[in-house]
């Protein structure tokens, strides 16, 4: 049942065996996973099934760091940020789950072994199932290209696979809205976490809503499933008990925040002939109704060897040069440079099968990365003294890179400038400066991850293995918040794995 | 690799060098000066100009990276020294030369030295691309060849 909370009145109480804050990717999974079951469930979402104006500014914030865009990085009505998902799925690595003693604080309670049961139905969900992420030799069939392994020994060849993309609202919510279970309020925004004195529990949820009314949510269990920003602001607002924040007695809550570091123009490459590069390496291929798209990331080996964080890198055609090409622009004259310069070890000059259509001089590819930042602890997400249309402090996002960020994220392109390179592909031009400086136009992917890190050490951890809040019995987290490391692959697939695992628990909790 | 029936080379380093530097230099058809010039005076033709530099493309982008590979190896900038490293390099290459035939096997011999020096990371740093060392020094070599009116020296 959807119920619109401007609608009833104030001061409503609604009693439910879990109450579920947000209707994002990991709400809505965690509420189907007691869809039509004896436990009764109240999803509470901010917004209400179509995006307005006054809930979206609710997201608004002040930045302390790396400019970032608070608001327009994810979405404030139901299905959360899914409504502009880009469908990227891939899983973690397992190197990412590892303790490595080159990257400060990683190390995730449990290994890969622990979410792989749950990546195949997290697949179902997001629509790529039956997925092949590292398969190289099944893609080669599907394809039927021939698909070359890298040689560095420094990368391997990987599979994105893209959802639709799953909007998790209107794919979910009439599942939703059919379960006998499932009451989906709407328009409510949580303003506080009650919890007992000593806040060994929580008691209830204060919900506002922006026509004024007051309600209140009691459940035996709660799980915060508001994003990996407002997760963290919520415990941070919900200090009547503890003054630091519920939850945060480690002074643990909004720090460490992570992103997957974005640059739009570091690196561009050239190649001569399409048949090098095949079609999977360089766009979207749809094979039985799935796209997918090769990504390159480093091998493990060389993480370890190199002492390196993840980083993906992949690769699309941008341009094409044919022989002729008379544009002056410094980038069109510096890739026909090179591509007439390298003739002799990009082309095999055998000529076109065609006389009539001279063959291109070559193309251009460009390339996109998402990398993996170290945990910072001084990467955070605060409380500013602003105050939104609740009256609640907006987020103050300080946002932070290392050198370590840099440096990993240089060395990765000088391996795929080698790959292309040593595979006879291309060449690759670097247009991020080795300086020691980060560029200044670096972005995020919108993933927002660390702020609720997962650790079995309460002064190293905010939730626990199980994405419980240390100290809190009843209170658990969902979402990319409880990611101890980001590696380097977009969070939704992962977040829907640890959100069935967390329904996993809580049923034989309850 | 050509598909001629000519016999497969097997041949000593030493041999194989005199091959590269004097027998191929009838492939360079074509090359000769350009007119651009370092700076520096012409000097006499050499007397083969190797035979890679027919490989090295382009003449007047060959130019822009050859010139900023010497900027920034200014200890390079004698044909002689780029000559005898980029042979070098290709010597020390021998399992292709029972594989392909004459012509092609120095043609072959370059790619895969390449190719080699991108898998092992022996790159360098020209105009911001990331190029093969030997591939930068051919350009190098091809720059001066070119901008001293076929002189080795510079």
């Amino acid at each position: 049942m959807f119920i619109d909370a401007r609608t009833l009145a104030d001061r409503t109480l609604f009693k439910s065996d879990i109450a579920v804050i947000g209707g994002g990717p990991a709400g809505i999974t965690l509420a189907r996973g007691f869809a039509n079951r004896a436990t009764e469930v109240c999803l509470i979402e901010a917004g209400g099934l179509e995006p307005d104006t006054a809930t979206q500014a609710l997201y608004q914030g002040e930045n302390a760091g790396i400019e970032y865009p608070l608001s327009s990085s994810r979405l404030h009505w139901f299905g959360g940020s899914s409504n502009h998902w880009g469908g990227y799925c891939r899983p973690l690595d397992p190197i990412d789950f590892e303790g490595r003693d080159w990257v400060p604080h990683s190390g995730w309670p449990f290994g890969i072994e622990e979410l792989a049961p749950y990546y195949p139905l997290a697949s179902e969900i997001v629509e790529i199932a039956p997925a092949h992420f590292a398969d190289q030799a099944y893609w080669q069939k599907a394809t039927e290209e021939v698909l070359p392994d890298p040689v560095t020994g420094r990368m391997q060849v990987r599979y994105v696979h893209f959802s639709p993309p799953t909007r998790f609202g209107s794919r979910y919510g009439p599942e939703l809205e059919r379960a006998s279970n499932i009451e989906v309020l709407l328009h409510a925004n949580v303003v506080n976490i009650a919890a007992t004195a000593g806040a060994r529990a929580v008691t209830h949820l204060g919900i506002r809503t922006l026509n004024g009314r007051n309600h209140q949510v009691q459940a035996k269990v709660y799980v915060l499933a508001s994003g990996g920003l407002e997760n963290a602001r919520l415990l941070l607002s919900s200090n009547d008990v503890v003054q630091t924040g519920l939850g945060n007695q480690n002074d643990l809550v909004g720090r460490f925040f992570m992103e997957h570091p974005h640059l739009s123009g570091f690196g561009e490459a050239v190649f001569a002939e399409l048949k090098r590069l095949p079609k999977v390496y360089r766009e979207r291929v749809v094979v039985d109704g799935r796209a997918v798209k090769a990504a390159f990331n480093p091998s493990a080996r060389f993480l370890r060897e190199r002492r390196l964080l993840n980083a993906t890198f992949m690769l699309g055609l941008a341009g094409q040069y044919s022989r002729e090409d008379a544009s002056d622009s410094e980038r069109s004259v510096a890739h026909t440079d090179m591509l007439k310069a390298a003739r002799h070890f990009l082309a095999d000059e055998s000529g076109s099968i065609d006389a009539e259509v001279p063959p291109p001089l070559g193309y251009w590819l460009g390339m996109g990365c998402a990398c993996e930042q170290v945990p910072n602890p001084d990467s955070r997400v605060m409380l500013a003294e602003d105050r939104d249309a609740l009256g609640l402090r907006r987020i103050r996002l300080d946002w932070r890179l290392t050198e370590q960020d840099r440096r990993s994220l240089v060395e990765h392109m000088r391996s795929l400038a080698m790959e292309l390179g040593a595979l006879g592909i291309g060449r690759m031009l670097l247009k991020i400066a080795d300086d020691g400086v980060w560029p200044e136009k670096v972005s995020g992917g919108s993933h927002h991850m660390g702020t609720t890190r997962m650790h079995d050490d309460p002064k190293r951890g905010v939730v626990d293995r199980n994405a419980r809040v240390h100290g809190v019995d009843n209170l658990y987290i969902a979402g990319s918040s409880v990611f101890p490391t980001a590696g380097a692959a977009n969070p939704t697939l992962t977040l829907v794995a640890l959100t069935l695992r967390l329904a996993d628990h809580l049923r034989a909790q309850l | 690799m050509s598909n001629s029936m000519e016999p497969p080379l097997s041949i000593t380093d030493r041999a194989r060098r005199r091959f590269l530097i004097t027998n191929l230099a009838g492939l360079l058809i074509g090359i000769g000066p350009c007119g651009h010039c370092l700076g520096s005076e012409k000097k006499d033709p050499p007397h083969e100009p190797p035979w890679w530099l027919r490989l090295s493309g382009d003449r007047d982008a060959v130019l822009r990276f050859g010139n900023a590979y010497l900027r920034s190896h200014p200890e390079e900038r004698k044909f002689e020294i780029l000559v005898a490293r980029i042979e070098k390099a290709i010597s020390t290459d021998s399992d292709l030369e029972t594989a392909v035939t004459r012509q092609a096997a120095c043609a072959a011999m370059l790619q895969h030295k390449v190719r080699e020096d991108y898998r092992r990371g022996e790159l360098v740093s020209v105009n911001s691309w990331l190029l093969s060392r030997t591939e930068a020094r051919m350009y190098a070599a091809a720059a001066i060849f070119f901008q001293t009116g076929g002189s080795k020296a510079e």
